[in-house]
């Protein structure tokens, strides 16, 4: 949703990694947490995503390894998990969602 | 001292040395030299970023950067507004060479020893903001490009003249006391007094909106300050600087308060800035 200020826009920036490599530790997010939003740098599609605090609840639940059960249940995070997923900040494994590898700033 | 004929005389080189930055200049009179006027107040210090030699040709008609002996640019000079493309392709350049630090195109002041960027489109009205704050107390930083040190979290003075419209001195009003160095294309090169000659801690940062006539604040998320700096000319247009833009601008802006202001003539919010600006001072 690009050009307002609503949670979940994107900003494009130029691909660090346009050829898809991770780097050695297999990182293609970045990350940088201000007050309770989230901001994603995606380092292969090359953009910033911008995540507000229910998204940013959301996507650190589902990088939690303790959480057995992420929060897939209800349709405000059914919705967010979707358009994480759009944004390749989240990746389906069997019945979870999961963070895609990230380094926090 | 005014320039206002397309200059055609005898080549002349100018060796500028400007802190840890040298700049040679070479073409012809009077524009070298006034090149070398508007430069002359730049100080780069603790950085020594290679040589540049700018060469303008004895047409006024191009001028070619290069650094170690290798071109960066080439550009063709307007007929009015030629003074205006080679101060912006200098300062373009060092804010490339300089990688340990982060570029804004953006203008700076610093209140109370706490650094301001002001950062908007061309036109959005950053030159007559910085005009009325400094104009009001604040010490001028930078007009046109602020350079952000990620590791001291601070603003590193750019100090190159205003550059000063005919526009931005209606909306600015009278203008800072200090001097103008020269003119050219319509264009006031305005050097205030008293600038600041050390990095100060970048405190805030202030978006300039298309608006109403009447200018308004209001608070920007540290988020979407970041989005908006990548939105915008920086450090995060250059794929090499990406990761550093990201890593750099978060970290500063952790600290820093984030408005947006939306107004056509933002010059008139610089009271309600600066008692804003000094509301927040610890």
């Amino acid at each position: 949703m690009p050009g307002g200020d609503d949670a979940g826009e994107t900003v494009p920036v130029p691909a660090v990694r346009p050829d898809d490599s991770a780097d050695p530790a297999g990182v293609t997010f970045l990350a940088a947490a201000l007050d309770d939003e989230v901001v994603l740098l995606d380092l292969v599609q090359g953009q910033l995503v911008l995540l507000d605090p229910a998204a940013a609840r959301v996507w650190r639940a589902c990088g939690a390894p303790a959480v057995a059960s992420p929060p897939s249940a209800g349709r405000r995070a059914a919705g967010i998990l979707r358009r994480l997923a759009r944004a390749h900040a989240v990746v389906r494994d069997g019945d979870r969602w999961v963070c895609a590898p990230v380094r926090w700033v | 001292m005014g320039v206002r004929a397309r200059a055609v005389g005898v080549t002349v080189p100018v060796r500028l040395a400007l802190g840890g930055w040298v700049v040679q200049v070479s073409g012809p009179e009077p524009a070298a030299t006034t090149l070398a006027t508007v430069l002359a107040g730049l100080r780069v210090l603790g950085e020594t970023p290679p040589a540049l030699e700018i060469a303008i040709s004895p047409d006024l008609e191009s001028a070619t950067g290069s650094v170690e002996m290798r071109p960066l640019w080439t550009i063709a000079l307007p007929r009015s507004g030629w003074l205006g493309a080679l101060v912006g392709h200098t300062i373009a350049t060092l804010a490339t060479l300089l990688t340990r630090l982060l570029f804004v195109h953006a203008g700076a002041v610093s209140v109370d020893g706490r650094g301001c960027m002001v950062i908007g489109e061309s036109g959005a009205g950053k030159t007559s903001l910085i005009a009325s704050l400094t104009r009001l107390g604040a010490r001028y930083l930078s007009d046109d490009l602020a350079l952000l040190d990620p590791g001291a979290g601070t603003i590193v003075p750019v100090t190159v003249p205003l550059a000063v419209k005919a526009w931005t001195a209606r909306a600015a009003g009278a203008l800072p006391p200090g001097r103008e160095v020269a003119s050219e294309g319509g264009t006031r090169y305005w050097l205030p007094d008293g600038v600041a000659a050390d990095p100060v801690p970048a405190a805030a940062f202030v978006f300039l909106r298309p608006g109403g006539r009447v200018p308004r604040a209001r608070a920007l998320t540290r988020a979407g300050a970041l989005l908006a700096l990548a939105r915008h000319t920086s450090s995060f247009s250059h794929r090499h600087r990406v990761e550093d833009a990201f890593t750099g601008f978060a970290r500063i802006l952790a600290a820093a308060q984030c408005v947006a202001v939306e107004g056509r003539s933002p010059a008139a919010f610089a009271p309600a800035m600066l008692v804003r600006l000094r509301a927040a001072s610890p």
